[in-house]
């Protein structure tokens, strides 16, 4: 009895530990962390990193709700030798405890990019906090902090501007969006090198809102070293021929109005991507299949015929096609760079092969020979047939 | 300092030795048994000495028949009696009817007692006692005595009635479907009412007295057969073995018999309604039943047992198990929401839904303690409200809850004393914990407990919590049976019964874990054929 | 002989198939052996290398009914050096109970709370397996009763979210780095989770007479083998060869990709709790157990704390940093345990076999 008492009187002192405790090591209130939704990583002119972040300032939020113009974040600078110590540096210019939990996007800046992407990747990988999903994206002609300093008209945070706009690229393929956690797969392996999104500003030097950005095009990497940029057409051919078309549109000319062109709506479409072994040298074989439905006639003619409708499909499988060998011949050609994971294919397939070649997969990937086949259908075409102004 | 402490804890240790040893100052002892003077003028003058000062103490002085004159003593207490059978039955026969008639004549052994036993009185039951104490006893519960000069037995006829409350429906335990008697104060009514359930010679009521002050009369209730011997056995022995000077309610009773004192969780069940009382005789537990109080235990009493209402069985089977699934959802948030609400905030924030996140900590922006001292303020608040809106008088009430709860709502949040989220917190946990009643004084630890394990170390700390409670859980029992079954020592028969309930007719067996290993033969129910088909 | 009341076959079974399941859901014994994509074939490998151990370890508990691990080595060996295999063999559970102990403060430090010490993580941890144990071992095989079903749930749930991310040619190419790393990878796996199971030799007494043995191990070989397979592929077909050799807890990695808005990382901690504890709590429970019969001791109660304390300084004292830590696992520790899991228990078997032999 003497012992059970003196038992459970020292536990409940032990438990009365915690209510005083209040601040027991990871316990972080929540107004105590700064919200990072965005990074921004340059290369400075001394040399050192030049790291920007977005923050959240909760209290702004609550006074734009109710009508004040206040701006929701604050975007705040540092350097330093290493990513790591550019953030501690960080912490001289705010008093909350950076939290990364929700970043939504990693800016990086082009002169960092050619310089290699690995050395800043590393920490975001490392760091168990970070957001894996976050999007990355270059700034192409400008500095990262210039994007980050971009205000948002139609969210309260830019950031979540920035990554609803990127996320259209299930509309508008000519978008590229990549996840940190698939540019760190790619980099990973030796036959795929990643292909980033691009951001790029207008002309004005006035205040810049995201409204303003534009997303369009991609960014080519070899490794982890920016090597070129796609435009945003070739960025279409290129998304064919990573399967990652989910809709989009295609102009081809009006068979009866040369001057017109007619759209089509992609409405769905699958690639096949393969290296065939003929003879014992490999060639890059890439089958799509799409379909897509008539939206928009411009010009005169009728294209309710079958046979027009067989014209159409053509010229819009020859679009494609173009713009699919085009993509290659420059990944061949200017950037030397194997972006399509025909490398993992050959290295899955074919190992001896691959022993041979593996350290220079560039160069040989450089000379394959390529064979393209589209089959591209258009199904319906909208509630009228004719163009609607023509009655007879 | 453990001194002081460990001697005011001798006074709460099951050892009583102190009580027992302590002077009786009254004349009679329970313990004692004296014999029935044969003077009525001795008898007079005792009970004058036992019960001089109360008023409702009646003595009736009578004689019997015309030639003998024998004295006869009535006693009772006025106010347990049914005035009007005594008249009817005791005083009319012996004033008027054995003057009419000529007794002795007719009677082989002419002796009063007999007269009286077998011709005269007309009550339904009439009982010889020996024991003066077991008369003075008697007539404090409410029978009549009838005291015969010159002999030492005296007569027990039981005529009572008082004012009680009435078989109502209980207030605790309201039913949309099923039946609404409730028990009420008296022990006899409340034998009847389970009775009237199990026709069955094998439902036995054992009676005993129970405080020594009180002597309250106590009723263990099983159908012999279906409960297990050993249970009952230990029911009688942990009984009989309680030494206190009230009874007043089961609670009192509860607190002495149950198998785990220090634990909050309760070993011991109590209802309010004779089917539910029904059903679980016939599961295999065993009853006790209280004079003064409605409020019936049944034991063994198993954690699954407070997620089964009696209603759960009077409706459709598909129904109840959601409403049961219900239930075990209700149990799950109202002690652990407020914990996980402080752990993903404090600790995990990454999970939350990024707007979510946003919303929430604008909404903390200026509220200047932290987050836990923020969830204990909101719970202790909410047990004081609880506590408020029981006591509340009936005209007052609902003005006071509605405008009160709204008002001092807002006007908190405005004041920015509590942020909005944890308002809504606290209410989702208000309202679950109002779906589970029987598990209610439990709740306010766990919650407390849980939220402290959230501040500590987060999620897992919350787990741990839950761990230890579970390791805690296992390791009970009531009455013999582990206090998880059928989920610890997994049973799968008996799990038809539990999270989900499945039809009566799939229910095929008693609870395995009741009639554990001791009634092989007893086990099945009689299988219901299922309706054959046509030919 | 184990007093109390004993536990069922299908209690049992479950508190052997979470043994097995352990800690394996975050780390991946196959790892380490630079197997790449070929871990699941190492793997397999390993799990018929389990059963045999099994098929061992069944025969002396068939051959000893309701005696402990403790009981044979004395009956076996004589007392004397039975009572020295019987300290090798507390040493044994003591030390691997503390590995558990680490490899889950290090996951808990690395992932969850990068700035609590380790020692408060592993503490709570060994607290919890001591007041199990304390309770005795139908208290732990009822709380793993339950816990066993929340543990397989989440493990299959994470798997099943994480299907839209397998990539199927991940699996490819096949023995691209020779057939020695799968040796390697088999042996690991042998190693741990399956050579662990030489713990059966001390649960087993504490089943009733009437359980088969035989059925209860080898399900739960089956079953938890088939559930750490599960996770092996599921990890190789989402992260690729080259991300999976590099991270430090696969399943980790794994959870993380599941796109937006779910989050399921707390799944994964609830599993390792659960995994961890189970191992630390038989471990701890062994050790004590075999305390208590060394010295003909009633209860094994009294050194609970004591040596749950101890388990939690090894815990500490072992390693200096996480390299060594993993890479004493990978490299030394399957050699290491080879003494304890596969020549004991053979010896026993075939010293039982002659005395059973020489009786009739």
């Amino acid at each position: 009895m003497l012992k059970h008492i003196q038992k459970t009187i020292v536990l409940l002192v032990l438990c009365l530990f915690p209510l005083v405790i209040t601040g027991c090591w990871n316990n972080v209130d929540l107004d105590d962390r700064g919200f990072v939704v965005a990074v921004g990583l340059d290369k400075a002119t001394n040399g050192q990193f030049d790291y920007s972040v977005q923050i959240i300032k909760p209290s702004a939020i609550e006074s734009r709700k109710q009508g004040g113009s206040s701006v929701a974040t604050e975007t705040i600078s540092s350097q330093g030798q290493t990513v790591f110590e550019a953030i501690r540096n960080l912490l001289s210019k705010t008093d909350k405890k950076l939290f990364y939990g929700h970043i939504q996007v990693i800016v990086i800046g082009e002169e960092l990019a050619r310089q290699g992407i690995l050395n800043v990747m590393d920490m975001f990988v490392r760091n168990i906090e970070t957001d894996k999903r976050a999007h990355i994206i270059i700034a192409r002609g400008t500095t990262a902090r210039n994007i980050l300093a971009a205000e948002g008209e139609v969210q309260d945070i830019p950031a979540v501007e920035i990554t609803n706009t990127l996320e259209n690229v299930k509309s508008l393929p000519k978008i590229k969006e990549t996840k940190l956690h698939e540019v760190i797969k790619n980099i990973n392996s030796n036959g795929n090198n990643p292909v980033l999104g691009v951001v790029t500003t207008p002309e004005t030097t006035e205040k810049l809102t995201v409204a303003e950005l534009d997303f369009t095009g991609a960014a080519v990497f070899n490794k982890d070293k920016l090597v070129g940029w796609l435009n945003p057409e070739e960025t279409t051919g290129f998304l064919f021929i990573e399967n990652k078309i989910k809709s989009g549109i295609i102009n081809v000319n009006n068979p009866f109005d040369t001057r017109a062109k007619v759209a089509i709506e992609i409405i769905r479409s699958s690639t096949k991507k393969d290296v065939r072994f003929i003879n014992g040298e490999p060639v890059i074989y890439i089958e799509v299949k799409q379909e897509g439905n008539m939206v928009d006639q411009q010009g005169e003619g009728d294209l309710t015929a079958p046979d027009k409708i067989k014209i159409l499909e053509n010229e819009t499988a020859q679009v494609i096609k173009n713009e699919i060998y085009h993509v290659i011949s420059l990944a061949q050609g200017e950037f030397q760079s194997d972006i399509f994971g025909l490398g993992d294919i050959v290295h899955k397939k074919n190992l001896k092969y691959w022993r041979e070649v593996e350290n220079n997969w560039n160069g040989e990937f450089s000379d394959l020979s390529v064979e393209v086949k589209v089959d591209s259908r258009i199904r319906r075409s909208g509630l009228i047939k004719k163009q609607a102004g023509e009655a007879r | 300092m453990f001194k002081k402490i460990i001697r005011k804890a001798n006074y709460l240790s099951l050892k009583t030795e102190n009580i027992s040893s302590r002077e009786s100052s009254l004349e009679i002892d329970s313990d004692n048994t004296q014999p029935i003077p044969t003077s009525i003028d001795k008898v007079k003058e005792k009970l004058q000495n036992i019960v001089s000062d109360s008023s409702d103490f009646v003595m009736r002085e009578v004689t019997l028949g015309n030639e003998t004159r024998t004295k006869i003593l009535i006693a009772f207490i006025d106010g347990l009696v049914e005035k009007q059978l005594i008249t009817d039955n005791l005083l009319r026969p012996i004033m008027v009817d054995s003057r009419i008639t000529d007794l002795e004549q007719g009677m082989k052994v002419p002796s009063v007692i007999t007269i009286l036993k077998e011709n005269l009185l007309s009550t339904d039951d009439l009982i010889e006692v020996t024991d003066f104490v077991q008369t003075v006893h008697d007539i404090l519960a409410g029978d009549t005595i009838l005291y015969i000069d010159g002999e030492e037995v005296a007569l027990k006829a039981s005529l009572r009635g008082w004012e009680s409350r009435g078989v109502i429906e209980p207030v605790t335990e309201a039913v949309v479907r099923g039946p609404r008697e409730g028990f009420s104060e008296t022990l006899r009514t409340n034998t009847s009412l389970i009775r009237r359930k199990i026709i069955n010679p094998n439902l036995k009521f054992e009676k005993l007295t129970i405080g020594e002050q009180t002597n309250t009369a106590i009723c263990i209730a099983y159908i012999k057969g279906i409960a297990n011997e050993e249970i009952i056995e230990n029911v009688r022995k942990r009984l009989k073995d309680i030494k206190t000077d009230a009874i007043l309610e089961s609670g009192y009773i509860e607190e002495f018999i149950e198998d785990a004192p220090f634990s909050i969780f309760s070993t011991v069940g109590n209802t309010e309604k004779p089917d539910i009382v029904a059903a679980k005789l016939l599961e295999g537990r065993v009853a006790i039943l209280c004079d003064g109080t409605p409020f019936v235990l049944t034991v063994p009493y198993l954690f699954v047992e407070a997620f089964q209402a009696g209603e759960d069985y009077y409706s459709r089977a598909s129904f109840t198990s959601v409403v049961r699934i219900i239930r075990v959802i209700a149990f799950i948030i109202c002690t652990t929401l407020p914990a996980f609400y402080l752990a993903l905030i404090n600790f995990n924030p990454e999970i939350i839904p990024f707007k979510l996140l946003i919303t929430i900590t604008s909404a903390r922006g200026s509220i200047p303690y932290t987050t836990f001292s923020e969830a204990f303020l909101m719970l202790l608040g909410f047990e004081l409200l609880r506590e408020a809106g029981v006591r509340i008088p009936r005209p007052v009430g609902p003005a006071v809850s509605i405008v009160g709860a709204l008002v001092l709502g807002d006007s908190a949040v405005k004041a920015g004393l509590v942020s909005t989220p944890m308002v809504i917190v606290t209410a989702i946990t208000a309202i679950s914990s109002f779906i589970i009643p029987s598990l209610g004084g439990v709740l306010p630890f766990l919650r407390l407990a849980f939220l402290i394990g959230a501040n500590i170390i987060g999620l897992g700390g919350i787990l741990l919590t839950g761990i230890l409670f579970l390791i805690h859980l296992c390791g009970l029992s009531s009455f013999g049976v582990p206090y998880l079954s059928p989920f610890a020592p997994i049973s799968v028969t008996d799990l038809k019964d539990t999270v989900v309930r499945f039809p009566i007719w799939a229910m095929l067996t008693r609870p395995r874990v009741l009639t554990w290993e001791n009634t092989p033969e007893l086990k099945y129910r009689m299988k219901i054929n299922l309706r054959q088909k046509e030919d | 002989m184990i007093k109390g009341e004993k536990i069922s076959g299908m209690a049992l079974f479950l508190w052997l198939v979470t043994y097995t399941l352990g800690d394996m859901s975050i780390l991946n014994p196959a790892i380490g052996a630079k197997a790449y994509q070929d871990s699941w074939l190492g793997f397999i490998l390993g799990w018929t290398g389990g059963f045999i151990l099994m098929v061992i370890y069944v025969s002396i508990i068939r051959l000893t009914p309701s005696k402990t691990l403790f009981e044979i080595l004395k009956d076996s060996f004589g007392k004397y050096i039975g009572s020295i295999l019987i300290i090798f063999y507390i040493w044994y559970f003591i030390y691997n109970g503390s590995l558990v102990v680490r490899e889950f403060g290090e996951y808990a430090v690395i992932v969850n709370y990068p700035e609590t010490p380790i020692v408060f993580i592993s503490a709570l941890l060994v607290f919890m397996a001591a007041y199990m144990i304390k309770s005795g071992p139908q208290v732990i095989s009822r709380v793993y009763g339950i816990l066993a079903f929340i543990f397989i749930f989440s493990v299959l749930a994470i798997t099943m979210i994480l299907i839209p991310q397998f990539d199927f040619t991940n699996l490819f190419p096949f023995l691209e780095h020779g057939i020695k790393p799968v040796l390697k990878a088999g042996l690991n796996t042998v190693a741990f989770p399956f050579g662990e199971l030489v713990l059966l030799l001390v649960i087993a007494s504490v089943a009733k007479e009437s359980v088969n043995i035989k059925k209860a191990a080898y399900s739960a070989v089956a079953l938890g083998g088939f559930l750490i397979f599960v996770t092996i592929l599921r990890d190789i077909m989402v992260l690729g060869p080259g991300l999976l050799e590099n991270q430090t807890f696969p399943a980790q990695a794994s959870t993380q990709i599941i796109p937006k808005p779910l989050d399921v990382s707390p799944m994964v901690s609830v599993s390792l709790l659960i995994g961890s504890g189970i191992e630390t709590t038989t471990y701890l429970y062994a050790c004590t157990l075999g305390i208590s019969q060394l010295f003909n001791l009633d209860d094994y109660k009294p050194f609970v704390f004591p040596m749950a304390a101890l388990m939690v300084m090894i815990s500490l004292w072992n390693f200096t940093s996480v390299h060594q830590f993993f890479g004493w696992v990978s490299e030394i520790y399957p050699y290491y345990v080879v003494p304890f899991q596969t020549i004991i228990p053979l010896i026993i078997l075939i010293i039982l076999w002659t005395k059973k032999k020489a009786k009739s």
